[in-house]
């Protein structure tokens, strides 16, 4: 086979004609859209929103398009996620206002067994808050004088007089009892069928 | 542009670039919503057509970008939404004879089953009668890339057809 008599048989091939009715309807549409009003409805479209979006969704598009099934599923993986999300929460929701309020009898008898209890172990006594020490200022001599004693002292395992320190048995002794006052005694010169006023009168 | 100058530009342009963008696109809506397309855009913008020296290739180029950017849509599309095309639209005209008849079919056939930059160069070789150096410019490519993408899709064609140019020969 001749390249040059093959060359030649396609390009004896005749085209197929253009449809005639297109030319009406291409031109028409291409008179429309450079008239003024379309123009400026085409530059006004242009600066506003929908050219944006467009721009936008273009682009959403040329990102999206390459590996569309995994987008799908990471979008799918992210419903699920939201859904399981949304279902929790609705149901702690409901538990919490299914929960039925406190009947008055039932604190009542709340308060009642409170009452009894306290009966029984007596008054609560709180404990005073400690008080924080309050550290005088003193001369830091001081400080190292006690340091020094301490280290020279013998040790707190070794067995020595405590003086001064009372025992814990002495807060238990028994309390001593006190005497009953007794009436003083008769002078020697009080006579004793006599009274003051009478003797005051005489 | 004037009214008068888009319909001069399509009188005299408009069957060449309807055989060129349908033989790229081989679906005929897809081939009048570029040619739609093309006329609105001079139209629109008529400083487009300003300089211009030859006015065929220059809107052959407008075509090819037009079209090309279709085929890179609808393949994305076909690709991934598994939309088959449907029967493609023969570009050549009807004969008479069955042996002719059949050959447009089968070549008609062969030019959808080579690359679409393959098939460019060929329509653009064969059937405008352009030289290498001006497909070169057209279509923005070295004068040796359209030399060589014009013979290997020469080949292939030729290698399809040749039962049938054995026997209409």
């Amino acid at each position: 086979m001749n390249t040059d008599d093959f060359e030649k048989q396609l390009q004896r091939q005749p085209l197929r004609q253009m449809p005639g009715e297109w030319r009406d309807e291409i031109l028409s549409t291409a008179q429309q859209t450079s008239s003024p009003a379309d123009a400026s409805r085409i530059t006004r479209h242009a600066s506003s929103s929908p050219s944006l979006l467009s721009t936008l969704s273009h682009q959403l598009s040329a990102l999206l398009w390459p590996h569309p099934t995994a987008w799908a599923g990471l979008a799918a993986v992210w419903l699920v996620i939201l859904g399981i999300n949304l279902t929790t929460r609705d149901a702690s929701a409901m538990a919490a206002k299914h929960a039925s309020p406190v009947s008055p009898q039932i604190f009542m008898a709340f308060q009642e067994q409170e009452r009894l209890l306290s009966e029984l172990i007596g008054p609560r006594e709180i404990p005073a808050p400690e008080r924080p020490k309050t550290i005088l200022p003193r001369p830091r001599s001081e400080g190292r004088k006690e340091l020094l004693m301490a280290q020279s002292s013998p040790a707190a395992t070794e067995l020595r007089e405590a003086f001064g320190v009372r025992g814990a048995c002495s807060r238990f002794r028994p309390a001593p009892a006190f005497e009953q006052r007794q009436q003083a005694g008769r002078t020697p010169n009080a006579s004793r069928n006599s009274s003051s006023t009478e003797t005051l009168a005489a | 542009m004037a009214q008068a100058d888009i319909e001069r530009l399509y009188d005299e342009h408009a069957q060449a670039l309807f055989a060129f963008l349908l033989n790229l696109t081989r679906h005929e809506a897809d081939t009048r919503d570029l040619l739609q397309e093309l006329f609105i855009k001079l139209a629109n913008r008529p400083e487009l057509c300003d300089g211009v020296r030859d006015e065929r290739a220059f809107l052959l180029r407008l075509a090819h970008n037009l079209a090309i950017d279709l085929i890179r849509r609808r393949g994305t599309r076909e690709k991934h939404c598994e939309q088959l095309a449907n029967e493609p639209a023969p570009i050549f005209a009807l004969a008479s004879e069955p042996d002719e008849s059949a050959f447009r079919e089968a070549l008609s056939s062969a030019l959808g089953e080579i690359p679409s930059d393959q098939r460019a160069v060929i329509h653009l070789k064969l059937w405008e009668g352009l030289t290498f150096e001006q497909i070169a410019d057209l279509l923005g490519i070295p004068l040796n890339t359209a030399a060589s993408r014009y013979r290997y899709g020469l080949d292939k064609l030729r290698e399809r057809l040749r039962p049938l140019y054995d026997e209409i020969r």
